[in-house]
């Protein structure tokens, strides 16, 4: 398939498109290309550069973190499924990903590169600042769930970890009678 | 709501002062160590009967552990296991170098011969005598038991691990016992009041003293008391309540007893009174030296006396507590106040283990002296932190034991 064959019914449920009028979607469809994976193969690397925006439009991929060079030590961070966009960080910031994304069977994804989205934005095309909008907007509810992770962190479940240094502290500074 | 559940309510006060959280109490209310054993014997009848005896051994962070050996028929584990967590926080508050461990049989010793409870004794000791020892684990008597079971204890003890007089305590004074110690408890309760009548900058002389209960704390308590000048106006036992304005003459009330088989019945040397008005009396000082629970929600607020000594074993009742303390009563806890009993046991195994006989008056002169040092750290730590004498005895407690615990990294 081709991405120009991308039905607008399809293009309307893919939510990093949501700010976009139906003729801006197909501006930034044709921008686009569509890439094909087998299960298994590597869409994104942990720890190399790339910068491209990913829509899967038909499969599943898993989003993987290595904690060490052992592939075996590799944690599955999500599952993604259809109308899902992943690799926005390195999209809009240039640095090694932070974690890899694999074909789970066979799938299609839309590619967009940003040498592609730099282009759009040169002419001005509206289109490139509204996909900026709900891939900031998606990026900052990311942030703002991993700030409540990091408060339970240190409120709860860190304060039980530290439990017996706490003991000590109370039992040896405060209350030493 | 039974006494050792007052206890774990009093314990998780002190624990919310010291921030302790739920895994850390876990921790410090677990027991080291439950034992239940068979006691089979055949009875002076020909019959075979057997009861459950119990050792808890509670916490051995501060050093061997100490406690009673009770026998009653109401025994059983949960009882035992609450009561040797008592002994750790109790040790710890006058701070003898002990933990806590508490344990009993399911016997009723007076449905029972001497030469039975002798033999009960024995098999006890026959089972657990690898758990017990002077560096182990030290029981002493307790509800049920006397000087006697610990010469039992002793001799039976001795046969397997060879001359051993430190292995338990109370026992009788011809048998390696101490000399003062029958009357430590009461003795401990009477300095810790006249400590606290001088705290308070009042007058010895000037003080009035309703003592509830006549037996072996509540007589010596008495009689402490009235030697150092106190008026002693009124003492009870089961046979009712005795009250004199003036004062009682404690001495011609210890030997009326003494030659009345224990009792104070057709005592004539004071009025006769309800035990209700006894506690009721509008006296300075009340001394409940009986029975746990005699003060309850509802008679707490016919309580005149504005200090309680608690010479039993939690005569105030958690609800009563909350009555009488915002009221400005000052209530000084039985983990304080009935100390020197298990102070003496302490001095007694010191004796053995070095010995040399102690005489009365050094017993007399270090019970002194540890009673009066201890109701010190407690008050002073009550007046800092601004909480009641009870919350405090428990922080100093348990903050003591806490410390040995993270000292010796147990975890």
């Amino acid at each position: 398939m081709k991405a120009a064959e991308i039905s607008n019914d399809v293009l309307a449920e893919i939510p990093v498109f949501r700010y976009l009028e139906p003729d801006e979607r197909r501006q930034l469809c044709d921008a686009s290309s569509i890439q094909q994976f087998t299960s298994g193969e590597v869409v994104i690397r942990q720890g190399k550069r790339s910068q491209n925006l990913w829509v899967l439009l038909r499969g599943e991929c898993q989003v993987i973190r290595q904690n060490s060079e052992d592939d075996s030590d590799e944690l599955v961070l999500a599952t993604l499924s259809p109308y899902s966009t992943f690799g926005e960080m390195s999209f809009f910031h240039e640095a090694p990903h932070s974690a890899g994304v694999r074909a789970k069977g066979n799938v299609e994804i839309l590619r967009l590169k940003r040498e592609s989205y730099d282009e759009l934005i040169e002419n001005g095309a509206t289109s490139a600042y509204k996909l900026a909008l709900a891939a900031v907007e998606t990026m900052a509810d990311r942030l703002r769930k991993m700030d409540e992770w990091v408060a339970m962190l240190v409120s709860g479940n860190g304060r039980q970890k530290h439990e017996w240094s706490h003991f000590r502290t109370s039992l040896f500074s405060e209350w030493n009678l | 709501m039974r006494a050792f559940e007052a206890t774990q309510m009093y314990f998780n006060r002190a624990a919310d002062h010291l921030d302790l959280s739920p895994n850390i109490r876990t921790l410090l209310l677990t027991a080291k160590r439950e034992v239940q054993v068979q006691v089979s014997i055949e009875r002076d009848n020909g019959e075979i009967a057997t009861y459950l005896g119990y050792r808890v051994q509670h916490d051995d962070s501060r050093g061997p552990m100490k406690g009673g050996l009770r026998y009653h028929h109401d025994v059983d584990l949960d009882e035992v296991r609450s009561l040797a967590a008592l002994m750790t926080w109790k040790t710890a508050v006058v701070d003898l170098p002990y933990g806590g461990a508490k344990g009993g049989i399911s016997i009723d010793p007076r449905a029972h011969s001497h030469r039975e409870l002798e033999r009960v004794t024995r098999k006890f000791v026959d089972e657990i005598h690898d758990l017990i020892g002077p560096d182990r684990d030290i029981p002493a008597p307790d509800m049920g038991s006397n000087a006697e079971v610990m010469a039992w204890i002793t001799n039976q003890y001795s046969k397997y691990h060879g001359f051993s007089p430190a292995c338990v305590t109370g026992k009788p004074v011809e048998m390696h016992g101490l000399p003062g110690r029958e009357e430590a408890t009461g003795r401990g309760v009477g300095i810790v009041t006249i400590k606290l009548v001088g705290r308070l900058g009042r007058k010895i002389n000037q003080t009035r003293v309703a003592i509830q209960g006549f037996g072996n704390v509540g007589s010596h308590a008495a009689k402490f008391l009235s030697e150092a000048d106190c008026k002693v106006v009124a003492i009870s036992d089961v046979s009712g309540a005795y009250y004199r304005a003036d004062g009682i003459n404690i001495a011609d009330a210890l030997h009326y007893s003494l030659t009345n088989n224990y009792s104070l019945s057709g005592f004539s040397g004071a009025d006769s009174i309800s035990n209700a008005e006894l506690l009721g009396l509008d006296v300075e000082v009340l001394i409940p030296a009986a029975l746990g629970g005699v003060i309850t929600a509802e008679n707490a607020n016919d309580i005149k006396a504005g200090i309680i000594i608690e010479a039993a074993n939690a005569p105030v009742h958690p609800h009563a507590d909350d009555i009488l303390d915002p009221k400005g009563t000052i209530i000084v806890p039985d983990i304080l106040v009935n100390a020197g009993g298990v102070t003496a046991s302490y001095f007694e195994w010191v004796q053995n283990r070095q010995h040399y006989r102690w005489g009365v008056n050094r017993v007399r002169q270090e019970l002194d002296r540890v009673m009066s040092d201890s109701f010190e750290r407690v008050w002073e730590l009550a007046a800092q932190r601004k909480v009641s004498l009870r919350t405090a005895a428990y922080i100093l407690g348990i903050g003591r034991v806490g410390r040995a615990t993270i000292l010796g990294g147990s975890v």
